[in-house]
């Protein structure tokens, strides 16, 4: 088992000094403020647990402090080599380095690579590795959205630990940070960048009777069920972004875009990566079209977040009776309710109300999906019936 | 505060202790011409060329041995196990010992009606006192278990709406609280399973199954209280809303604590119910089974039972096998019958007084609930200011935010000072949840003495939490790493792949 291992030194900074990131301009902000560095803690408690449980892979690091002079200075016994990037002597470290050095790990074939820092480094990350080698991150952030950090440095040890020895899920999951753009405007928006490939370790949940080994996530099971049983002929269907929905794809052997709306018909691509305008010009040239999305991990937004595409007017013409939602189970149990935001609070209204999610292989569940616009108005009463639920 | 200090013997698995050879075929001098010639004559095909590969062990290592890892091992014998949702009561003496009688344990299930008359009485006297209990008409002990019960209820379902051609009927609505075998055994059974979520007041939310019920509804399992202790108070409603869909009602009676003798499932507007009888009827279970389970119905769906049942023909007890709707057998032959008679004297030895079970269940539960809803960073998640039936669910979600401690360091803290831990992270629905039950075994000061264990356990999370988070350390094995325990490498069901394990080294 070869570990890449690549340290974000300034990761987390900016936290304590109040600040969202440390990321470009927000660095030289959080040291005038004084802050100080966080990561090196996080390594070394890292390399403490990961000799802790006897760990027997090599570890590739990055050199200096991205990596080697934390391994140089560690009193415990772990086999590592050092890259010789960034190059020696530079003082600063950059997003560029972060590339670089990961781009490195890929070229020398590590089987996982991990690293120490935030949703920026995550996305530096990704950018570099491209989900084709596993990532791991070790929580050093000041954010952290996306679904790739572990619980803690000692979480992300065991399953390190796990990893090498087989037998541990790996999926897709969320890289997402703030969206800079709208930070500016003062909107705290998160967006999601791209998919990377984890590592994933059910966090310390004991397997009891009931669900003996943890819940696997089951896409396939939900692409599977959906072409089986509900996809129909003569329907033209769009796929909103996400690992979900392209698992449909996937498994017709068809073409998806991961953050795009695509198109299929009859079995066949139609269309990728879909504007507003393209989705409903291409909807006049057939006779029925249906929507078929995932819900925003953690956030619960059905439509409205990275799918804007599907904008109210579309909404409309496809009508919720031709609107398909999948997500996996444990994904809608991260969710109190599902939202809808789409700028047209009569529609959200009415589109509000028990939907069905799809979550597995004939499977569904029914989640409650309000309007984003007025859920003063939809708030449970004690004896958990809403005040005004519009029926469907 | 009782101290609690478990056995550590480094005790190795039996296939590695001992070594020289203590078995022996012992022949006396004065026979040994006719062993030899008795070995010369047997066909070479049967005669071992390679010792056989089991332990080489004299009676007293072998009864040292398990001594030992009794001596490692906890259960209700020792001290009190308070499983949610597992219903571990103490499993009265009497009924071992009279379940081990010899006219029990020889039995053979080919052996003639008429020599057996006495347990097919037990048989068909349970059937009726279970009928009795749970407002059915007519029940099956085949089930050898609660989820094979499960199973017996969603085919019968289904065979029902078959028979009546009704084939659009293909889904089962299973709330998101519900037993995770649920909806295994409704998906098993072929049914697409539709999961309604639970309202804040702990009941399943009736806007939501209103909103999915359809004629494609073919049944919806339920258990009544629910997982979270909770009764659901609108279930005459429910159970009107499926009837009027002609969908049926499926009652999870694996646990019958809250409710026996106090309202029953058949009344409650319940087609199907399956129990399990290691569990509400205290025959042994978990390590100690087998279990049993029963299915009983309602008169209308008697023919679709499995068989064989036990009927009596004014003269002697039969088994009848001429159901004509039935779904057949679960299991061999008539399931698993020494727990059915452990049931048959538990339910005996109480008679009338059954009832007091479920009112002492309850009221220990409530009791328990009180002094543990007041510690600081627990909280009840749900149905804030109900009682509860036959067990409580508290979530530990405040506690970890606020001390790091999480609800497995808390039942982990919990095993140190004598107590088993009960059921955590369950329902899912629960964050850091403990799933608590204490049945009408334990008396006042026992589960005084858990209530106690708890606040020492969540008072020490607040001045020093690494000392919870480090137990335990008076048990026999300390905290297991979570991930390596359940790995696939480390998990030897027999000797053998231990051994394929060594082969291939770490």
């Amino acid at each position: 088992m070869r570990l890449g291992l690549i340290v974000n030194p300034v990761a987390g900074m900016g936290g304590s000094v109040g600040l969202k990131g440390t990321d470009g301009e927000l660095l030289h902000e959080a040291l005038r403020r004084g802050a100080r560095p966080v990561a090196p803690l996080k390594v070394t408690r890292f390399l403490n647990a990961l000799t802790g449980k006897g760990f027997k892979g090599v570890i590739i690091s990055a050199g200096g402090s991205m990596g080697c002079d934390y391994l140089a200075g560690f009193e415990g016994v772990l086999r590592y080599s050092c890259l010789n990037l960034p190059s020696p002597g530079k003082t600063a470290t950059s997003r560029e380095d972060t590339v670089q050095v990961v781009s490195e790990f890929v070229r020398r074939g590590v089987d996982l690579i991990a690293f120490v820092g935030g949703d920026g480094t995550a996305r530096d990350v990704l950018e570099a590795c491209r989900a084709e080698v596993p990532v791991l991150g070790i929580p050093s952030g000041v954010k952290m959205y996306s679904g790739v950090f572990a619980a803690s440095p000692e979480a992300a040890a065991e399953v390190v630990t796990g990893f090498s020895m087989g037998g541990v899920v790996l999926d897709y999951v969320e890289v997402a940070d703030v969206d800079e753009a709208r930070l500016k405007e003062d909107v705290l928006s998160v967006r999601v960048y791209g998919y990377a490939l984890t590592p994933l370790v059910e966090d310390y949940v004991i397997p009891s009777k009931d669900f003996a080994g943890g819940s696997e996530e089951d896409k396939w099971g939900i692409a599977e069920y959906f072409v089986e049983e509900l996809m129909r002929d003569d329907v033209l269907y769009f796929l909103g972004p996400g690992t979900t929905t392209k698992a449909v794809a996937d498994l017709l052997g068809l073409k998806k875009t991961l953050l795009g709306v695509d198109a299929l018909f009859n079995r066949a691509v139609v269309g990728l990566d879909l504007s507003e305008s393209d989705v409903l010009n291409l909807m006049r040239g057939y006779e029925q079209a249906a929507i078929v999305v995932s819900i925003i991990g953690r956030q619960g937004y059905l439509f409205g977040r990275g799918n804007q595409q599907f904008s109210a007017r579309v909404l409309r013409e496809v009508g919720r009776q031709n609107i398909y939602v999948l997500s996996t189970a444990s994904k809608l149990s991260s969710v109190k309710h599902l939202l809808i935001d789409v700028g047209d609070p009569e529609l959200e209204v009415a589109l509000s109300g028990y939907w069905r999610i799809i979550t597995g292989y004939r499977e569904e569940s029914v989640k409650l999906v309000l309007p984003a616009c007025c859920l003063d108005r939809y708030l449970r009463t004690p004896s958990g019936s809403l005040q005004s639920i519009p029926q469907s | 505060m009782m101290v609690f200090r478990q056995a550590k013997w480094d005790e190795p698995v039996l296939f590695e202790l001992g070594g020289s050879s203590k078995q022996t075929f012992a022949v006396d001098d004065e026979f040994s011409g006719e062993a030899e010639e008795a070995l010369s004559k047997a066909p070479r095909h049967v005669l071992r060329s390679v010792e056989p590969g089991i332990p080489n062990l004299s009676e007293v290592e072998v009864v040292r041995h398990f001594t030992r890892l009794s001596q490692m091992s906890y259960g209700v014998d020792l001290g009190p196990v308070p499983l949610g949702s597992c219903t571990m009561k103490y499993n009265p003496k009497v009924s071992e010992e009279l379940a081990s009688d010899r006219r029990i344990v020889d039995l053979h299930p080919y052996q003639d009606v008429d020599s057996v008359q006495g347990v097919l009485e037990i048989m068909y006297l349970m059937q009726k006192w279970l009928s009795e209990i749970t407002g059915m008409d007519e029940c099956s002990l085949q089930p050898p278990a609660g989820a094979a019960g499960e199973f017996v209820g969603a085919l019968i379902i289904k065979k029902y709406h078959l028979d009546k051609g009704n084939t659009g009927k293909v889904e089962m609505i299973v709330p998101e609280a519900a037993h995770g075998s649920n909806p295994a055994s409704s998906a098993m059974a072929g049914f697409k399973v539709v999961k309604i979520p639970t309202a804040p007041d702990g009941e399943t939310d009736i806007e939501a199954l209103k909103a999915v019920l359809s004629d494609s509804t073919a049944g919806l399992m339920l258990t009544n209280p629910n997982t979270l202790g909770i009764f659901e108070s609108k279930i005459v409603e429910i159970s009107d809303l499926l009837h009027g869909r002609d969908a049926l009602m499926y009652y999870d009676g694996a646990n019958l604590n809250g409710i026996l003798g106090l309202v029953r499932p058949g009344d409650m507007g319940f087609d199907i119910i399956h129990l399990n009888l290691h569990k509400t009827f205290s025959a042994p279970h978990g390590g100690g089974g087998p279990g049993a389970g029963a299915v009983c119905v309602k008169s209308g769906l008697k023919e679709y039972l499995p068989v064989p049942i036990v009927d009596f023909d004014g003269r002697k007890y039969v088994f009848r096998y001429d159901l004509s709707r039935t779904v057949g057998r679960i299991s061999w032959f008539y399931g698993n019958v020494v727990p059915i008679v452990k049931s048959f004297i538990y339910i005996a030895t109480l008679g009338p007084s059954l009832r007091e079970v479920a009112e002492l269940s309850v009221l220990n539960t409530n009791y328990l609930m009180r002094k543990l809803a007041g510690l600081r960073g627990v909280s009840l998640a749900y149905g804030e200011g109900r009682w509860r039936k036959h067990e409580f669910v508290v979530s530990f979600e405040k506690l970890l935010k606020e001390t790091g401690v999480s609800a497995e360091d808390v039942a982990k803290a919990l095993l140190d000072r004598g107590f088993h831990a009960p059921t955590i992270y369950f329902p899912l629905i629960v964050k850091e949840a403990h799933m608590i039950e204490v049945t009408e075994s334990e008396s006042k000061e026992n589960i005084d003495a858990l209530a106690n264990a708890y606040k020492e356990v969540v008072d020490l999370a607040y001045s020093s939490p690494e000392l919870v988070k480090s137990s335990p350390t008076n048990t026999s094995v300390g905290r297991l790493d979570v991930l390596t325990a359940n790995h696939p490498k480390t998990l030897a069901p027999t000797y053998r792949y231990v051994e394929k394990l060594k082969d291939e080294g770490p």
